[in-house]
Order: structure tokens, then sequence, then C-alpha cells
């Protein structure tokens, strides 16, 4: 096979599995383009990934969690929250390594307390994550009575700032957390307890997995991938926000069901998580370029998102 | 596999991207906190009107109150090459990031309403709130005949508010029978209605109460009402947005507010985007000093 057709089998296959998001991307991306030439160029690609990041990390530990036909709802506050414990140990003069481990463990803990809660109560995953993104976007206002905190540390900007071998460092981020994940869910026996418990929560019992902690190590998941969307962002705006990460668990949710991750649960990839994130960011900025005034343009995101989802289970029916 | 495949696509399309052409937006990107605020509605309605008079390309994006957006908005105006960017920051710290990016992509920044801390911009535009809290204290003067008990409602980490209270207190320092008898926060309207009633109770020969905006100033009339002190009692507000102008009109207990003007805010910052394209000089400061509103 000559590297040709091997590259067309490739993107045929691509179209098999992920054919209706596939094939939005590609139109926004063209129609973009046609519209404003400035859009495709590397730097505005660059750009798109940036800005994309946060929901897209966010969006690998969503994936997840509805994997198992749960929800996370806190993953907004979570986000915040990071930001902040990170603000929080460099104002006590911490360095920057225990200040990044910390701000992840915290992340990690919030996971676990909301799959603690789920487990083990037996309380269903929408109310407790409702609840928890109350509290958690409470306690992120405690330390600075609701005012942003300054990031000085130079280390933890660069994340969000600098580049390492031309590519910036959040897009390097992104792309060890997609193949870790990646990796995780496709390849591991953990990713196929996953697929097996979302599917069929009985079954699983029955062939010995432990769903419980299954699902609190997923929530924990969550959570850290949260806890790091929170670094990306705190480093991106050099200080901590209380009101950051407002809503994004709905743009993390919209990006995983984009990508054809199933509320019902069993079903859902990482690549397709990855593109739905991708359509978020590309509107976003495609509809800046073109200068489409702001309440337009959540109008015709929604649509986007509806067309898009359509298209996907239309192209999965005709599949079956 | 899937990895490659989407590194695949990737490279497609940065292929794409050297083959097109530079299609150059010039003019003015402005940046906008909220579309959800009179004051801010009419900011951008002033900017619009003087980016048409003076025939300049001007777009605007909407932060949503959102610091990620906002600067993902400057991102998307430094990609589509405008020449001169407009701010209204979400937050004086947090928009440092957005202005270091403009300024590394050499392109200029004007700030306007909320100043960014600890960096320089080309121009500053925003209310002279020192000289509208003074004006607020004058009237307040006036008002009780430069003799009675002042209470005053703030909000401490904002510095345009820290301002005004400056200036308000140094105006009442110059009458020496006028005295400041309490002072409480109350951010929003029914924190600055509790802060109202508590300092009545604490102090019932209170004659005036200045709110550092006019939800403080709007909640102090329902306290002093709710007490029963209307004849005893005047309220000054600072902001000046339509509520509380109709309620200096048909309340008697607010006696006047102090009135930011966005219109002017809005001119000012196209004026000096233009003067910037032109390579003309402009005053890196360009205070606006409110005006008083009292009953017509």
């Amino acid at each position: 096979m000559n590297p040709n057709t091997a590259s067309n089998a490739m993107l045929l296959k691509i179209f098999k599995q992920y054919g209706g998001i596939f094939l939005s991307l590609i139109i926004l991306c063209v129609i973009f383009s046609v519209m404003n030439p400035r859009f495709m160029s590397v730097a505005n690609f660059m750009n798109v990934l940036q800005q994309v990041a946060v929901i897209a990390i966010a969006a690998f530990g969503m994936t997840w969690v509805i994997l198992l036909g749960e929800i996370d709802l806190s993953i907004g506050s979570i986000i915040a929250v990071a930001g902040m414990v990170g603000a929080q140990c460099f104002a006590f003069g911490m360095g920057f390594a225990p200040a990044l481990v910390l701000t992840l463990l915290a992340g990690a803990f919030m996971g676990l307390i909301n799959g603690v809660l789920t487990a083990k109560l037996l309380l269903p995953s929408f109310i407790v994550t409702v609840a928890t993104m109350g509290i958690y976007r409470g306690l992120v206002s405690l330390p600075t009575n609701g005012a942003p905190a300054m990031i000085m540390d130079e280390t933890w900007t660069a994340i969000g700032t600098e580049s390492f071998l031309g590519l910036p460092i959040i897009i390097w981020i992104v792309v060890l957390l997609f193949i870790a994940n990646q990796i995780l869910l496709g390849k591991t026996t953990f990713g196929r307890r996953a697929y097996l418990t979302g599917g069929n929560r009985e079954a699983a019992l029955y062939s010995g997995i432990k769903v419980d902690r299954l699902k609190i190590t997923i929530f924990m998941i969550s959570g850290l991938m949260a806890a790091v969307s929170g670094v990306l962002l705190s480093s991106r705006l050099y200080s901590a926000q209380t009101n950051a990460g407002m809503s994004y668990e709905l743009d993390a949710i919209a990006a995983a069901v984009l990508g054809g991750t199933s509320l019902a649960g069993g079903v859902g990839t990482m690549v397709g998580t990855l593109i739905g994130a991708l359509i978020i960011g590309v509107m976003n900025n495609g509809m800046n370029m073109l200068s489409v005034p702001y309440f337009y343009q959540l109008i015709v995101k929604g649509l986007v998102i509806l067309v898009a989802v359509w298209l996907d289970v239309r192209a999965k029916r005709a599949r079956q | 596999m899937s990895i490659k495949k989407i590194a695949a696509a990737l490279a497609l399309s940065a292929a794409f991207s050297m083959s097109a052409a530079a299609a150059y937006a010039e003019g003015i990107g402005a940046s906008l906190l909220t579309q959800q605020h009179p004051f801010y509605i009419e900011l951008a309605n002033a900017m619009t009107a003087e980016a048409k008079a003076k025939n300049v390309p001007l777009e605007v994006s909407i932060a949503n109150q959102d610091l990620n957006k906002q600067l993902a908005d400057v991102e998307d105006f430094i990609v589509k090459g405008v020449d001169v960017i407009i701010i209204s920051p979400v937050d004086s710290q947090g928009v440092v990031a957005a202005i270091a990016k403009a300024e590394k992509a050499g392109i200029k920044v004007i700030t306007v309403d909320v100043p960014a801390a600890g960096v320089k911009v080309t121009s500053h535009i925003g209310t002279d709130n020192f000289t509208g809290g003074v004006k607020a204290g004058e009237l307040m003067a006036k008002e009780l005949g430069d003799k009675g008990n002042v209470a005053i409602i703030d909000y401490p980490t904002v510095q345009s508010v820290v301002n005004r209270i400056e200036g308000f207190k140094k105006a009442i320092g110059e009458h020496p029978d006028v005295k400041i008898v309490a002072q409480q926060t109350g951010i929003t309207r029914a924190e600055a209605l509790a802060a109202a009633q508590n300092m009545l109770q604490a102090n019932p020969d209170i004659n005036g109460i200045f709110g550092f905006g006019d939800d403080a100033a709007l909640a102090a009339a329902v306290a002093v009402k709710a007490a029963g002190l209307e004849e005893q009692v005047k309220v000054i507000g600072f902001d000046g947005m339509e509520e509380a102008r109709k309620a200096v009109d048909s309340n008697p207990v607010m006696v006047g507010v102090i009135q930011q003007f966005p219109d002017q805010m809005g001119k000012t910052a196209v004026e000096t985007a233009v003067k910037v394209i032109a390579g003309e000089e402009v005053p890196a400061e360009q205070p606006i000093v409110p005006g008083v509103y009292t009953k017509k």
C-alpha cells in the first residue's frame, strides 16, 4: 500500500467511526476559511487549541463519568478551586512543585467526595454534584472574600504563556493528557471495566467488577482533570478568579456528547470528545473572526450543537 | 491509531494555511465586560456611533464577565490583525495577561472604565471617581445645610470605589459641622440594605447616607423609608443609571446622584484609538469628570 492510499484508508476509517461529527468540524472549518482567510492559519490554529485546552481536558474527565452513566456538574467549580489553591500555596510562600502537587491533590479529593457520595451513599450523581458545585464555588471565595488572587510564580504562569519546541506548553499538556486518557480507556482492563459497567451495571457486578471502587476512581479522574484545567486557566490569566470556570461543565458535557459519548453510558471515546471540544473551540473562534455579534453567537452555537449531534445520530443509525 | 489520524488531519489543515492569503482586518477591536448592564450598553452604543462617524472599522466582543473569554477575544483580535484594542477589563489584575499578549504582538491597548493594575497601557479612559466623590460630599453638605451626621456604604476592595469615598470624605472634611458617624460595606443591593438598616439602628441621628453606587443608594432609600425617617435622612448615590435618576425625580429621600458618562467614555475611547492609529501622541490618563443629577 503506498502512503497515499494508506492515508485515504485512514481518513475513511475516521469517517466511519466519527462520521457525522468529523464532517461537522470540517464543514465549519471550510465555511470559516472561505469567509475569512485568516481563519486557516497556523497562528490561529494554535490560538484555537490554546483556547479550547481548558474545556478539552475537563471534557476528558467528563467522558469517563458519562461513560459510567453518571454526570459531574461540579467541575466548573473545581476548576476555580484549583486555581485558588495554587494561588494560596504561593501566598504561603510555597515553591512551584509542592503548589502544583497540592492543587492536583485538591482536585482529586473533591472528585473523591463526589465519588463516595454517589457510590457509597447511593445518591444520584446529578444531585450530588449540583450540591458540591455550590459548596466548591462557595469555598473558592473564602480566602479572598470573592476578590481575585494574583499569581506571580513564573513557572506557573509560564505553563499558559510559554512554548516548548515551538509549540505552546498548554498544547503539549492537552496532547499528553489526550494520549494518557486514550490509552487508559482503550488499552487497559480499567478502561474495559468502565465500558462494561456503563453498558450494563448488573453484568459488571456479576463478572466481579468492584463497581463502587471503579466509580470513585472515575470521579477522582474527573476532579483531577478539572484541577489540571484550573491550573491552565489560572496560568493563562495570571490569577485565580473566584468566578473562573462558571458553567464550563456544560461545555465539557457538550464536547463529550458531540463526540458521540452516550448519556446512557457505555459508549464514548476520547477521540470523539477531542473532536467535540475542537468544534466548540472552532465555533467560538470562527464567529469572533467573522465578527458575529455576541448574542447571535450564543444562538448559532446552540443550533450547531443540535445539528452536529443530529448528523452523528443519523450516521450511526444508517450504519446499523 | 486514531492519534495519528488526528495528527494527519492537523498537518493537512496547517498545510492549507500556508497558501491562504493574508486579509488584514484593520481598525479597532473592542472587548467589553458585559452587554447586560445599561452602563455598558450605552458605552458600546457610543463607541459604535463614533466609529461610524470617524469611518473606522470597529468590532465589539462581549466577555460576558468571563476573564477567559476576554483573553480569547483579545487573542482573536490579534490574529485578525486589528490596529488598536480597546478593553473594558473584567478584572484589573487578570486583564494583565491579555494586555501583555497584545503588546507583545505590537498592538496598542486602551482601557476604558476599569484600569489595569501593574501594567502600562497606551491610554486609560475612566470616570474621575475622586472628583465625583468630592461632588457628592459637597452636595451632601449643601442638602444638610452644613450641619448633621452622615453614614457611608462602601465596597473597600474596588479601587474606583475607594477613590469615591476618599473624595467624599475630603469634601465633608471642609464642613466642620458635618460628621461621618458610620461606614459599612454593602456590595449587593441586599447587603447594602442590611448595612443601611444596621447603621440607622445604631445611629438614629443620621441625616445623610452616601451609597458608593446606585444599588447601595437605592437600598439605603428603602431602609430610610422602612425606618420611617423620610423627613430626617437624605440619600446620595453614584453611577446615575436610569433607575437611580428616576428615583431622584420621584423619591424625596433620594436627593441626588453622581452621574457617570459612559457615552463620553465610549466616544473618547474611539477618538483616542483613531489618534493612535494615525501615530499621534495621546495622554496616558483621560479622566471623565462625572456630573451631578438632582431633581428636575
